[in-house]
């Protein structure tokens, strides 16, 4: 028996409550697993919140990596100077576009069940 | 039928002390010197409970019951199984794994200490002095600048706990780091005084909870990335 | 637990309040063994993306951060 959870977002007064209940109305009866659908009405949305989620997801371990790199000396000045605007203006436009779509940067931390969050808390 | 399995512990006296989901007994499996305790469900059960956070914290609450008692590594939420025979048969493949892990945490549970920075939501602009024009480089060294600050935070907490904590891991992310340590039961009680002594500079957000099964040591050391 | 200073906040594993509540519903269903896990992601009825996952003891993060998958922490 599997159950679906709504990826569109939901507006409500506490946040954290709500999605304690979506978790929870997305798993499954058996094992540990989680099915996430979008319904027809909300696909834009539910779209947007997919795709924008994977390429902050993204962004950020890029983001790690170049850090990374830049306190362990492996990177040019330039090269530093360009990741770093890349992934600044990666981030603003990323915002934007979410913001586009009614999400706030919450919305884009997909709950993956048994993989956990999508982005750090 | 459904089978709503808790945790796995090593064999040994056990006491149920708490009622668990749905107000369901809770009876528990042996097999290969290991325990798994279970609740006995109809499935259309399961799925109602689903919806229930009062029967995820009565999990939760039976959970805590047994951690009180020995060392225990808990199921996700909510794992079943579709009878008793299946559970031994998960406890006899992972025979091996299951007992190197609760040997590793016995008689510990872990405490979690979170560090974050002190700001009013999740997606504030902290490193952003809203200039849009700032340097890719700027963007870069205040990102590793806010990351060793929550790093030696960790280290100075680290520090005023090292006597009574047998092992330390730590998660680092852009905006937080979550260490987990392993503390004997025993000195359970101090460790707990010693967090609410701690002192903190104003910047930082101290979240600490626990006691929780200790799901962060089940291996021998934390992975190199 | 004991009370603290300012910026410290403890949370006890017993719900007595909200903060604690979120606390523990996170904990109970974001950690713990995790047996045939599996996930899919469909949009509109599409199966989109499929993952499956063998018995995990450990934490989902630390199995996934053994093959390369999660960020990298601490060196």
């Amino acid at each position: 028996m599997q159950k679906s959870s709504n990826l569109a977002s939901t507006g409500s007064p506490d946040p954290n409550i709500d999605k304690g209940d979506e978790q929870l109305k997305g798993q499954a009866a058996s094992g540990t697993s989680l099915r996430l659908d979008c319904s027809p009405e909300n696909l834009e949305q539910g779209l947007a919140k997919l795709v924008l989620g994977l390429v902050e997801m993204l962004r950020q371990l890029l983001e790690r990596q170049a850090i990374r790199r830049m306190e362990g000396g492996s990177l040019k000045d330039e090269q530093v100077e360009k990741m770093g605007e890349a992934l600044m203006n990666l981030e603003a436009k990323i915002q934007e576009l979410a913001r586009d779509f009614g999400l706030t940067p919450a919305d884009l931390n997909i709950d993956l069940g048994p993989l956990g969050h999508l982005l750090d808390k | 039928m459904a089978m709503l399995a808790y945790c796995v512990t090593e064999a040994g006296p056990l006491e149920i002390l708490a009622k668990g989901f749905a107000g369901r007994q809770i009876t528990v499996i042996e097999h290969c010197g290991l325990q798994c305790p279970v609740a006995t469900l109809a499935s259309v059960e399961v799925g109602a409970g689903l919806a229930a956070r009062e029967e995820v914290l009565a999990f939760h609450a039976a959970l805590q019951g047994i951690l009180r008692q020995r060392a225990l590594i808990p199921f996700r939420f909510p794992t079943v199984f579709g009878a008793g025979g299946e559970v031994c048969d998960h406890l006899k493949e992972n025979e091996r794994k299951y007992h190197d892990a609760l040997a590793r945490v016995r008689n510990a549970v872990q405490m979690e200490v979170q560090i974050s920075f002190l700001s009013s939501d999740a997606d504030s602009k902290l490193h952003r002095e809203g200039d849009e024009k700032r340097s890719g480089t700027a963007y870069l060294q205040s990102r590793l600048i806010s990351q060793k600050s929550l790093e030696e935070q960790a280290v100075a907490i680290h520090d005023a706990v090292a006597p009574l904590v047998k092992d330390w891991r730590e998660r680092i992310s852009a905006q937080s780091v979550r260490a987990f340590a392993l503390v004997d039961t025993e000195v359970l009680s101090e460790f707990e005084q010693a967090l609410a002594a701690l002192k903190v500079p104003e910047k930082f957000a101290i979240k600490a909870s626990g006691p929780w099964p200790a799901t962060e040591f089940l291996e021998s050391k934390a992975p190199k990335a | 637990m004991p009370s603290a200073g300012s910026n410290v906040a403890l949370i006890s594993s017993a719900p007595d309040d909200e903060v604690s509540l979120v606390e523990i519903l996170d904990h109970v269903l974001n950690s713990g063994v995790v047996i045939r896990g599996s996930l899919i992601i469909s949009l509109a009825g599409v199966d989109l993306i499929y993952l499956g996952m063998d018995v995990i003891l450990t934490s989902v993060e630390t199995a996934m951060s053994h093959i390369g998958v999660a960020a990298p922490r601490n060196e």
